[in-house]
């Protein structure tokens, strides 16, 4: 396991990428099962590099975070291609994905932090990373949406290249809004639950309200949709996605460039609200 | 063994003259008995569609096939025509070219419509029918066989079925179904009962549509069609609500003035609440005005635009024929390679059965003379003799096989008959 590098899982999914673009210019008989070997390769690559990566002493760092996310969302990619083998998705979730794996080589790597290990914990890491998934699968949800309105107002259809309908993209991104505003409610929730216990709510801090920011907005998004008949329907739906996803960016550049309690160094405190060293802890237990 | 067909199809005779040769359903079992009792020892298999009439007869012995004027008088008979009338418009294929026309047939790349899925259905309707009436054996059952399979296989793996080229398909098939994932909780309105709606509403029901609306300024019309299809007619007077309830709207009237302006929608807009509505609008002139087309969360395709996908796909068949056609022409090797084999197997048998009788005669003898008792050493002895018979054999019937690749190979044939004794 320690030969596998970034570059494996990052080459697979490129390889991956490239074959999804030819779906533009070619048929393949041979291409869908390329493309699956290519995932699954890379996919494994990245399990036994996270695994190794969580093994290590110094594991939990924000490189972790990144990675985890892009894990996530290759599997999902995963599933799409064996159940929807002809939906082109892939176009728009490997460059996702692979720029998720970009920030987590790229950005300073910072060195461990404390680790915490209780239930509470437990709950807010997870719910805050699969709530980050669904925000990120939401948006491919409602760009696809409106590249699709466009491409049908525009009168272009192609066998070749034929994106989901738009009433399947509408309900994706719906559900996404609904899913990841729940996740992420249960993040902070857990997060001001952990903090309770040790004495004190970091309120003031960057981290934490620029979460509190995007859990609002996405309330506000629910309530909209629930009012408003319009904005369940149609395009407004998917621009809810992608302000949805602009806020979850706010709150990861917070993460990363504003000093926080919330730690992206090594710090003495027991505040542990910051899920990322949580996550990876709680992987940790359940990978090993 | 002789593989015939004589016909005609819509690139080698007019309308009528097809008319007058083919064969309805109901009249289909009388013709192949009266072929059966023509021809006692052929078999034979009658497609007729509406652009086609084909007669496919077969038998191992030549001399019990029906020659070409015998079908052509049999037609002639059983549609009371005069043969000599007939006898110009049919063609007549044997062999290798009977079997390749077939595989085109089934594949449809000898269809009016290159790409039709149709004539596959009605090829195995035909063999299927001959089958139940007992005019099929082993030479109509074989190339039947092949060309459904060789068909299937062009369709699996060329694009050449998956291009839409009516109107009416590629309204649904191209361009709803990439607005909608499901019809059968849409509310559809159709504008219009004449036949390019009723032929579009066959699609929709395809693809599952359930609640079906009809509109129409002839309510009568809109009632019959209703009926036929168990859709719900209504009043004209009431096209504005429907709309407004509408997630598609096929329009297909023959109106010389748009039936929905620009204003007459942006009034009822409102209430829609901005839900994707699609419109297709067959209609010529156009039903609804193209401004339409702008608004929210409106899809508005017209005939122009439908035309434009029909044309490029056919261009996209047309692009797929030198792949079909590669497949075809491997199938039928495959498939006359595999007739020939089975030409020469009666010989081999008959070779290896002379032979296996040799060896039997031959080791009794040896085994009453020498004093190999043990069942063991006796069965050495009989797989030696095996083992020399079988390579004395092999060069042979090597290139009797060989031989086979490129056609029956009858002065072989003959040889073998003559040097090894061999009787029919």
């Amino acid at each position: 396991m320690d030969n596998i590098s970034v570059f494996c899982f990052a080459a697979s999914y490129s390889v991956a990428l490239l074959l999804e673009l030819s779906r533009l210019f070619f048929r393949s008989g041979i291409r869908g099962v390329l493309l699956i070997s290519f995932a699954f390769a890379g996919l494994l690559a990245q399990t036994l590099f996270v695994v190794a990566r969580l093994s290590q002493e110094s594991s939990g760092n924000t490189l972790d975070w990144y990675l985890l996310v892009a894990w996530v969302l290759a599997a999902i990619y995963l599933y799409l291609l064996f159940y929807h083998p002809r939906v082109p998705l892939g176009i728009f979730l490997l460059p996702l994905i692979l720029a998720l794996i970009a920030l987590a080589e790229y950005l300073p790597q910072e060195s461990g932090y404390p680790m915490g290990k209780s239930a509470w914990g437990m709950v807010h890491g997870f719910s805050l990373l699969l709530g980050t998934v669904v925000i990120f699968f939401g948006f491919i949800g409602g760009l696809v949406y409106l590249i699709q309105s466009r491409r049908l107002q525009n009168k272009q259809v192609t066998v070749r290249f034929r994106l989901p309908s738009l009433e399947w993209t509408e309900k994706i991104t719906a559900r996404c809004i609904v899913v990841a505003a729940i996740l992420l409610a249960t993040g902070v929730l857990s997060g001001i639950a952990l903090n309770a216990r040790g004495g004190e709510v970091p309120w003031s801090d960057p981290v934490v309200w620029s979460s509190g920011l995007l859990l609002l907005w996405l309330a506000a998004a629910m309530i909209f949709n629930a009012v408003y008949r319009p904005s369940r329907q149609g395009r407004k739906i998917a621009y809810l996605t992608l302000v949805s996803a602009l806020f979850l960016l706010l709150v990861l550049a917070v993460t990363r460039f504003v000093p926080s309690a919330h730690p992206t160094r090594k710090i003495s405190t027991n505040i542990l609200l910051y899920s990322e060293e949580i996550v990876a802890t709680n992987l940790q237990g359940v990978l090993l | 063994m002789k593989l015939q067909l004589v016909g005609c199809s819509h690139q080698t005779a007019p309308v009528e003259l097809r008319q007058q040769l083919a064969f309805a359903a109901e009249d289909l079992p009388g013709a192949i008995e009266r072929l059966q009792n023509r021809f006692p020892n052929a078999e034979a298999v009658v497609l007729s569609t509406c652009n086609r009439v084909e007669v496919y007869t077969a038998s191992e012995d030549q001399s019990e096939s029906p020659s070409h004027e015998d079908v052509i008088q049999f037609l002639a008979d059983f549609h009371h025509l005069s043969p000599e009338k007939i006898f110009g418009e049919l063609f007549q294929q044997s062999g290798e070219d009977a079997v390749r026309h077939l595989f085109y047939v089934a594949s449809s790349l000898d269809s009016m419509v290159v790409g039709e899925s149709q004539i596959l259905g009605q090829v195995k309707q035909a063999y299927e029918e001959a089958t139940r009436l007992g005019s099929t054996g082993p030479l109509t059952h074989g190339v039947f066989q092949a060309a459904l399979k060789a068909a299937r296989r062009v369709a699996a793996d060329t694009a050449i079925h998956q291009r839409r080229i009516s109107i009416p398909a590629v309204a649904v098939s191209d361009f709803a179904t990439q607005i909608f994932q499901r019809f059968d909780d849409k509310n559809i309105l159709l504008i219009g009962a004449g036949e390019m709606a009723e032929e579009t509403l066959q699609y929709l029901r395809s693809e599952g549509a359930k609640e079906v609306a009809i509109v129409n300024r002839s309510l009568e019309r809109s009632n019959a069609l209703a009926e036929k299809w168990k859709c719900r007619p209504d009043r004209w007077d009431r096209l504005n609500q429907l709309i407004i309830d509408a997630d598609l709207i096929v329009s297909t009237t023959a109106s010389g003035q748009p039936v929905v302006s620009l204003d007459d929608y942006k009034q009822i807009e409102s209430q829609r609440h901005q839900r994707p509505l699609a419109i297709l609008d067959l209609a010529v002139p156009r039903d609804f005005d193209p401004a339409i087309g702008k608004c929210l969360g409106v899809y508005l395709y017209n005939i122009d635009d439908l035309q434009i996908v029909c044309h490029r796909n056919r261009q996209a068949r047309q692009n797929e024929w030198p792949a079909a056609e590669q497949i075809l022409e491997e199938e039928t090797r495959q498939f006359m390679v595999d007739l020939h084999h089975r030409a020469t197997a009666p010989t081999i048998r008959q070779l290896k059965e002379s032979c296996e009788l040799l060896k039997t005669e031959e080791l009794e003898r040896l085994f009453n003379k020498i004093s190999a008792r043990n069942p063991t050493e006796q069965e050495e002895i009989a797989h030696a003799f095996d083992r020399f018979i079988n390579k004395l054999l092999h060069p042979p019937l090597d290139s009797l096989r060989k031989e086979a690749h490129m056609g029956t190979p009858h002065s072989l044939l003959e040889a073998f008959k003559r040097l090894f004794k061999l009787k029919d």
